[in-house]
């Protein structure tokens, strides 16, 4: 493909990349402010990042009902111990005392958080008192959406931001490639907010199926990389974690959807019992409908056990599986409440399968897997401070795109990504904003440069035989056995691929030119999980998994703090942050 | 083919491809109707199915997907 790229040159105040929760939340407060502001998206936003179909879960400290019970403090508390004490506490604190106040925006959107009697669906899960709201959200993005084109919020649908261009160590601006057509598009921008989401399609998938995931194969941290690039720097890479969901069937493992039991495969009831009821003494739940006591509690055992990757891999490895979900002990009322969860959360496809093969959850066992690594959104991403701003002036990130705020999820996204639009406009009226043609600007020529070489190569090779070696890199050498040896030899590995890349790629057209972005950026990031794993020589479980064979012990005494990755002078570097 | 789109249902409203989180689907502009273009790269969302007005649309699943469901063996 010879046809040269066409250049648009944009312009806005505050510029957001990704429009999921996050970047559209980042978009709504920072017009609110008076900012003109530009989302940027690689699909569409009405059905785009990890609540593209849906979602049905989103936690929050509601004053009013948790308020008697436990304090925000306790939340934050909460949240620390599930993450070991690797966290932001100011972060934490921020989203848990302003969660609610951005549930209440949902709901002003056209969100129905509440059901028919104007009763909030709790749950307990990771807090110590019932702090998930289940709620009916499978059209919320096109929801917010609406919300942000009825405030004049342009949206470029369909193009992928690349790079980050920067003057005298501020941000200045993007420069992004059109998904299907022959545009680049160079960005003015006086503050940016990264909302890309989060990583995946880093690891292989068991089935074989790339894009067989249980999130976004879209998200590849895109963000993370560009940023990287740019100076920016991420922590917590070297932590990766697995979920569980239904075997082979990656399309289904998230949200909170199954009040059943798991059992071994002699039929031996696997993980903690149920636990106390959630209508006990809890005062919290004096509010909560009683029928919805009956899922928290279910819930609350089940997610104890399903929570567990290690301890489902011990169970196959000693051979007492397969592992099934048992649901079939459910009352048809929690069989529906368990259909009503998973459409909202856009699992519909789950349930699909299920009576296309003539199967009910209530009449069949489902068995359940480990599923592949991946890094955990909030948790492994982007350093931000308690303004959520990187370490780089006037670039903000929100969502999954950050790191060190493990379980931020939904909430996290709503409120953080909410402040970083407020700071990014702050921002914004401070900047001076100089106009000067982007085009000449060196992260122009290189992007271009290198669309070129991909797009015009000599060489047969296709993204997805890059892709797959990636994956195979990553299985093997920064996956769930990790020693130095391994972990040099991989990053050598990955060097080698990116050079092999550069020569031999061809990509026929812009589907496949973005495509092989991705997997660069994918490469980008590989090498940074690595270069992080290889500096932490110690082995540790929270906040999230990381197993170096040859140091298999924690090491508090050398090692309880965090590890930031960032570039300099062309070589990535590690530094420490005291927790 | 991950997501089968009817043909004769199809009024090729274009629905479907700003559902795609994935970008796969594209508008045949001559046949006036959707089609996957990028049958690999699909995630199996259903977001297509859920969005498509004419119900136009039926998920196929992959035989490597088949979700093993088991009889309780106690």
């Amino acid at each position: 493909m010879n046809r040269s790229l066409q250049d648009i040159q944009l312009k806005t105040d505050v510029l957001v990349i990704g429009g999921g929760i996050a970047g559209c939340m980042a978009a709504i407060r920072a017009s609110e402010l008076g900012a003109d502001v530009l989302i940027v998206e690689k699909a569409n936003t009405r059905r785009s990042g990890c609540a593209a179909t849906g979602i049905d879960h989103c936690w929050s400290y509601i004053p009013h009902i948790h308020g008697e019970a436990c304090s925000v403090e306790d939340i934050v508390e909460d949240h620390a111990k599930n993450a070991g004490g690797f966290i932001f506490k100011e972060l934490v604190h921020r989203i848990a005392d302003n969660s609610y106040e951005r549930i209440l925006d949902l709901e002003r959107f056209g969100v129905p958080m509440r059901d028919e009697n104007g009763v909030f669906r709790l749950v307990k899960k990771i807090h110590r008192v019932p702090s998930f709201i289940h709620f009916a959200g499978r059209d919320l993005k096109a929801i917010l959406t609406k919300t942000v084109r009825s405030r004049g919020i342009k949206i470029l649908n369909r193009a992928m931001i690349t790079d980050l261009i920067v003057k005298e160590g501020e941000i200045a601006g993007c420069v992004g490639i059109s998904t299907r057509s022959q545009e680049l598009f160079a960005i003015r921008a006086k503050s940016v907010v990264l909302t890309t989401g989060s990583v995946f399609r880093l690891y292989g998938n068991p089935t074989g199926m790339p894009f067989n995931l249980s999130h976004p194969p879209s998200e590849t941290g895109d963000g993370r990389a560009m940023a990287l690039r740019a100076g920016a720097a991420l922590i917590n890479m070297e932590f990766i974690t697995m979920q569980t969901g239904p075997k082979f069937f990656e399309r289904c493992g998230r949200g909170t959807y199954v009040p059943g039991v798991l059992r071994d495969g002699s039929g031996k009831r696997l993980g903690t019992p149920a636990e106390h009821p959630a209508n006990g003494s809890d005062s919290g739940s004096k509010r909560i409908d009683s029928s919805v006591a009956v899922n928290a509690r279910a819930v609350g055992a089940l997610h104890a056990a399903v929570e567990s990757p290690e301890g489902f891999m011990k169970t196959i490895q000693e051979g007492r599986g397969p592992i099934y979900m048992d649901c079939t002990a459910n009352s048809r009322e929690q069989i529906q409440y368990i259909e009503w969860a998973l459409r909202n959360e856009g699992n519909t496809v789950f349930l699909d399968h299920l009576s296309q093969e003539g199967f009910g959850l209530d009449k069949q066992m489902i068995e359940f897997s480990v599923y592949e690594p991946k890094l955990s959104n909030g948790n492994s991403g982007l350093y931000i401070n308690s303004s959520c701003e990187t370490s780089l002036p006037g670039l903000y990130a929100a969502g999954d795109a950050i790191g060190g705020v493990k379980r931020a999820v939904c909430p996290g996204a709503l409120t953080l990504g909410w402040f970083a639009g407020e700071q990014a406009a702050g921002a914004a009226r401070r900047a001076v904003c100089a106009d000067f043609d982007f085009t000449g600007e060196k992260e122009v020529k290189h992007r271009k440069e290198m669309v070129s070489m991909i797009s015009n190569g000599q060489g047969d090779a296709t993204w997805q035989e890059a892709q797959l070696a990636l994956q195979n890199i990553m299985d093997d050498y920064g996956g769930l056995v990790r020693s130095e040896t391994m972990l040099k030899t991989g990053l050598s590995h990955l060097s080698w691929l990116k050079k092999e890349m550069l020569s031999d790629i061809n990509a026929a057209n812009p589907h496949e030119r973005y495509r092989t972005l991705e997997v660069f950026n994918l490469i980008t990031i590989g090498e940074a999980v690595m270069t992080a794993a290889l500096t932490r020589t110690e082995s540790r479980l929270k906040p999230g998994y990381h197993f170096r064979a040859d140091y298999p012990s924690p090491d508090d005494t050398n090692w309880r703090k965090f590890l930031t990755v960032r570039r300099e002078n062309g070589h990535l570097v590690t530094d420490t942050v005291p927790l | 083919m991950p997501p089968v789109i009817d043909k004769n249902l199809c009024t090729g409203c274009g629905t479907c491809e700003d559902a795609c989180p994935l970008d796969v689907i594209y508008m045949d502009l001559k046949e006036g109707r959707s089609h996957i273009k990028y049958p690999d790269e699909c995630w199996h969302c259903g977001s297509c199915r859920q969005d498509c007005p004419e119900a136009a649309i039926v998920i196929r699943f992959p035989l490597r997907m088949m979700v093993p469901a088991g009889v309780v063996p106690y």
